[in-house]
């Protein structure tokens, strides 16, 4: 066979084997009633899980939370972590520390970055009240007032994940050829025109499936919803958790997840769209 | 590249349609020879479909065999059991653990060194020589909430030593705890043996767990020695087999600090929802000058923690009855004359007065970010936070055990002083698949009997109330715990929530939560409309279990005075 | 014009101090709570430094608690899943860059798939689908199941790393006799270390870190640090910020290390003049 469909059946093959499982199990339990605290009844009912679904008012709103929450830290950690890595590409003084220390947020384990900004958005321990009360605002419900525990979801989040778009994207731009660069020096172009007319383009590739990858992520949001602010305001993955996962219903559970899948799939697809059209 | 182009939309989509079938009909024909593991258990009762009129609690009379000591004793009073022999001085006894933790229970509780506190403990009538014999070198795996392993280890090295097994301790996360019980035991391997049960959650476990019946006959234990309201919701099923041991019996209390109270000219602990929400009022120019908050509800995120605080709340209207009252399982929240509404905009008020972030509260952050750092008035909540407060390395509320600065008493009072509803304390669970049951179950008897329990509960933060009615009564502990002497003096009058009863416990609760939180957090504005939603879901749930049709089962009473009656128990009614 | 290079320096200067203090303060925050005695994280206002530091909460999560193990698990968990994970990545990025051939699109977005599904979802029929292998609570679960989850973003970030190196290089070096083989190991790959350095950073800081599949998948053998930590999260006397803050830097030390000795890696310009 040949060397592109050899590598291409293992790497399938593998993900299908691992993976497999769990997705068409979904499927196939999504058209039955089957909850494990009645693990005596199991029967075929049908779409009754999917209208139970559609009913319900919590999944649009959780699902119009997630796209807002994923829109909008997207969007800034792209900014940010494009703008560092274009920063950190230089070779100034102090960039090798630099670049160590953009990375250190990722090598945090996630459970503990949300306890850390938990204690920091906290009454006793943390410095949010003296910084509202020094503002002049007083004590703030970080918690569970939505617009501000929407600003702390987000910004755990963000300054979890922006070195992940910055290191990225540094790697790619570190990797970018020197020779139009130089041709540019030496037409004297500014930087703004070397910028646009010449990273960018060669780094959209990269951008793009940053992009891609970081969204589906993003749609996945869980851990700083379930711990700081225990789903007064739930994303899709607290909405599972909240009445699958606790509820142990798991033919609900498989409606879910196949109604999931097919709106990252259409997603996934539209980006991708865009990508192709874009790759040189 | 580009030749692709035009054809690529209609070729994917028509081959991912065509996957999708595929995988459908291949996920079908693998799901039908993959049956659910749960599958295997055909057996199963399902406890709530079983009528209430069922066989009488097993009762055993006690026989307790008293062995003559072997050396005379010149002492005057009797010789007991357990003296002389090999294995009491791995008895707990609150100077081998209680004084040397905190010593200064040792003169509040007045026991002697030496001396044990009850006289009928279980654990000291139980021949151990036997017992060791049995099961020396078998290991069994006792699995606990992460927070309070400490319950678990506390008597683990003098049980190792006594038996001569081996007890291996897991440790689960609590947001995992229910599911990751749920699978082992819905997958019947038996890795666990003993688990810390809330059946809280429902009686999900119970078609799972060993019937200790059998076992509580063989040691000779008498269940009587529990105080009813520990005993109903939690370890006795409606099918009369008895599912586990009661381990942390906690009960809802009213705590406040007369220290601050008396800084606004509040003399006595408020006795009604009124007088609390007017010392509120009073403690708000507080809240600016010394940045105390006048109360903290503690137990308050969206779905099971605020339909259980708004319950407790409710439940002090004599209306409110969760159920209708006629014998059915329709759900009423709103109560024939309005109790429900009251109480949920008491609780509404009570929010407000609380610290910012209140409707996220889980218990353990409020305790931890407001109550114990002394940053509240007043609160209501489980027993562990007037107890807590007194330990002077975890509060700053209070130098140990001083006088006139907390003062615990019942949950106040709407229409009608009940003892708050009662959803059910920490349990221990056997498994039913457990390869060692009686060891297992020795095991749990050591950690939980009268004395254990006793001197496990005053020094170990985590597990902090019990279920004994001799211990509830003993006016030597109460110093100690004051919600023990409001749980003996008041518990009799329980209400109870008829779905803990029920599988779907949880679920019930989690989706009249959610309906409940919005009207809290401002997003309804008519209580009678988020009761009617939440309503509207509790029924949707009861439906789908069939407690709503023509086949429902018998609705258990709703009072523990009633449930006694039936079952055949003594409610002690010290007043 | 030398004023309006210190003028540029200053500029850098204050924006790396920007970045240096967004970053950093937390992490500060992190090592002071952990300094703290539980009786001190009490006190409020909360200092910027223990007036009595102490080590206790760091004894007490490697001692007292016997974290190490997990530590370990945690580690091999990783190590291995990153290992595998790459093992599968690179040579399937490279043939995505490389080559064209008939379904590339659709199995590359087959691959994507497999990371649409939130974990919360697939976790309990995970759980059934380990069981029934027998391999519940075992370091060769997790380590799969990671990979798998992994391997769509190795592939993805790969191939455009790869894509960014001209082919005429290699093209260069096969004219000469090299084999593919010989090619895409002795000089695509160094060419693009820098890449692969920093997924490979990447893929390990994802499985060191993931706490719901540990969770639920593991008991006590393959238990790792995350789900470790979140037991301990609250103990009976409250909420233990500070040996949590103790616990995530012991685990963050070793990444660290790890990140500072590959960072002579990321530097820039490895294609330079290698084009004749």
């Amino acid at each position: 066979m040949r060397i592109e469909y050899l590598v291409s059946t293992i790497v399938l093959l593998f993900l299908y084997s691992w993976l497999f499982f769990p997705f068409i199990y979904s499927i196939y339990i999504s058209f039955f009633e089957y909850v494990l605290t009645r693990p005596d009844v199991f029967r075929f009912v049908g779409i009754k899980n999917y209208v139970q679904l559609f009913n319900d008012h919590m999944f649009y709103t959780s699902l119009t939370i997630t796209f807002t929450y994923a829109v909008i830290a997207l969007t800034i950690e792209f900014l940010l972590g494009l703008g560092i890595a274009l920063f950190l590409s230089k070779d100034m003084y102090g960039v090798g520390i630099m670049r160590i220390v953009v990375g250190i947020p990722i090598l945090l384990v996630p459970a503990a970055t949300t306890i850390l900004w938990k204690a920091l958005s906290s009454k006793t321990y943390g410095i949010f009240d003296l910084i509202t009360s020094y503002l002049g605002l007083g004590s703030l419900g970080w918690w569970d007032d939505p617009v501000l525990s929407s600003i702390l979801v987000i910004l755990v989040d963000v300054w979890q994940w922006t070195p992940f778009v910055a290191i990225v994207l540094l790697a790619a731009i570190l990797g970018l050829p020197k020779e139009p660069y130089e041709a540019a020096k030496v037409d004297g172009l500014s930087t703004y025109t070397v910028f646009t007319k010449i990273t960018l383009p060669m780094l959209r590739p990269t951008i793009m499936i940053i992009l891609i990858l970081r969204f589906l992520d993003l749609l996945k949001l869980l851990e700083p919803v379930l711990l700081i602010t225990k789903g007064s305001y739930p994303t899709l993955s607290m909405y599972v958790w909240r009445y699958v996962f606790k509820s142990l219903n798991i033919g609900f559970g498989g409606a879910f997840s196949t109604i999931y899948w097919l709106i990252a799939w259409i997603l996934a697809t539209i980006l991708l769209r865009i990508f192709l059209k874009y790759r040189i | 590249m580009k030749s692709n182009q035009p054809n690529v939309g209609r070729r994917k989509a028509l081959k991912t349609i065509g996957t999708a079938v595929a995988g459908i009909a291949v996920g079908a024909a693998v799901g039908w020879f993959a049956k659910p593991v749960a599958e295997v258990y055909k057996t199963v009762t399902s406890t709530a479909t079983s009528t209430v009129t069922q066989e009488r609690t097993v009762t055993v009379e006690r026989t307790v065999t008293v062995t003559p000591t072997v050396t005379q004793v010149t002492t005057t009073r009797p010789s007991r059991p357990w003296e002389g022999k090999w294995w009491e001085p791995f008895m707990p006894r609150p100077d081998r653990y209680l004084y040397p933790r905190y010593p200064w229970t040792k003169d509040i509780l007045g026991v002697p060194e030496g001396e044990y506190m009850y006289e009928d403990d279980w654990a000291r009538q139980v021949d151990w020589d036997k017992v060791k014999g049995k099961f020396e070198g078998k290991t069994i795996t006792c699995t606990w909430e992460g927070t309070a392993t400490d319950v678990p280890e506390f008597y683990k090295p003098t049980f190792e030593k006594l038996t001569g097994a081996k007890i291996n301790v897991v440790a689960i996360p609590t947001e995992l705890l229910h599911e990751k019980i749920m699978a082992d035991l819905v997958s019947g391997k038996g890795e666990y043996d003993i688990m810390a049960a809330y059946f809280g959650w429902g009686k999900a476990y119970t078609p799972y767990l060993y019937d200790l019946r059998e076992l509580f006959e063989e040691f000779g234990f008498d269940i009587r020695a529990y105080h009813p309201f520990c005993l109903m919701p939690n370890i006795l099923g409606l099918d009369g087999k008895l599912y586990g041991f009661v381990s942390d019996a906690d009960i809802w209390c009213f705590t406040a600090r007369m220290n601050i109270l008396r800084k606004v000219g509040i003399d006595k602990l408020p006795q009604t929802w009124e007088e609390v929400l007017a010392a509120c009022e009073a403690l708000m120019p507080l809240k600016e000058k010394e940045g105390i908050y006048p109360f903290v509800a503690v137990y308050n995120a969206m779905g099971f923690p605020c339909a259980m605080s708004f319950f407790d709340i409710a439940l002090q209207w004599e209306d409110f009855k969760i159920l209708k009252g006629d014998g059915s399982w329709e759900p009423d929240f709103l109560g024939s004359s309005g109790g429900g509404r009251e109480a949920l905009m008491v609780y509404k008020k009570l929010i407000e007065f609380s610290p910012p972030g209140a409707l996220s509260y889980i218990y353990a952050d409020a305790r931890d970010d407001i109550w114990l750092p002394g940053k509240a008035a007043m609160t209501v909540g489980w027993t562990c936070l007037p107890h807590l407060a007194h330990y002077p390395d975890i509060s700053k509320i209070s130098p140990y055990f001083t006088d006139n600065i907390i003062a615990v008493g019942r949950v106040p009072k709407g229409t009608t002083q009940r003892s708050p509803g009662i959803w059910p304390c920490t349990a221990a669970a056997i498994n039913k698949a457990s390869r060692n049951p009686e060891l297992a179950f020795l095991y749990t008897v050591f950690m939980l009997s009268q004395e254990s329990m006793t001197v496990l509960a005053l020094g170990s933060p985590s597990e902090n109330h019990v279920g004994f009615k001799e211990v509830l009564a003993d006016k030597r502990t109460w110093r100690l715990s004051p919600g023990w002497e409001i749980t003996w003096k008041y518990g009799w009058s329980a209400a109870m929530s008829p779905f803990c009863f029920l599988p779907e416990s949880y679920e019930i609760a989690e989706a009249v939560g959610t309906e409940i939180h919005r009207y809290l957090r401002g997003e309804i504005t008519d209580p009678d409309e988020a009761l009617k939603n939440a309503e509207k879901a509790a029924r949707t749930i009861l439906e789908r279990g069939g407690y709503l049709g023509p086949r429902a089962p018998e609705v258990p009473p709703l009072t523990l005075d009633e449930w006694c009656k039936k079952v055949g128990l003594e409610n002690p009614k010290p007043i | 014009m030398e004023w309006q290079k210190v003028f540029k320096n200053v500029i850098n200067s204050l924006i790396n101090i920007i970045i240096l203090v967004w970053i950093l303060f937390p992490l500060y925050w992190l090592v002071n709570m952990s300094l703290k005695s539980f009786g001190e994280l009490r006190t409020w206002p909360p200092t910027f430094f223990p007036m009595q530091p102490t080590f206790v909460n760091y004894i007490d999560a490697l001692i007292t608690l016997n974290a190490l193990p997990y530590l370990i698990n945690t580690f091999i968990v990783a190590a291995g899943s990153t290992a595998l994970a790459l093992g599968l990545s690179l040579p399937m990025a490279y043939i995505a860059s490389r080559f064209e051939f008939r379904g590339k699109w659709d199995i590359l977005f087959t691959i994507l798939t497999f990371r649409f599904l939130p974990p919360a979802a697939i976790v309990i029929p995970l759980y059934m689908f380990a069981r029934t292998l027998g391999l519940f609570d075992t370091h060769t679960l997790l380590i799969m199941i990671y990979s798998a989850i992994n391997i769509p973003i190795g592939t993805w970030v790969l191939m455009s790393y790869f894509d960014e190196i001209p082919k005429e290089i290699e093209e260069a070096y096969m004219l000469d006799g090299y084999s593919r083989l010989k090619t895409f190991l002795k000089i695509t790959l160094p060419l693009s270390k820098t890449g692969i350095i920093a997924i490979f950073m990447i893929l390990f800081a994802l499985s060191y870190g993931e706490y719901l599949l540990a969770g639920m998948l593991t008991t006590s053998a393959a238990k790792t640090f995350p789900v470790f930590m979140g037991e301990r999260w609250e103990s009976p006397r409250g909420i233990e910020y500070g040996l949590l803050s103790a616990a995530a830097i012991i685990a963050l030390i070793p990444l660290i290390i790890i990140f500072v000795s590959v960072r002579k890696h990321l530097v820039r310009g490895l294609t330079f003049g290698a084009v004749r």
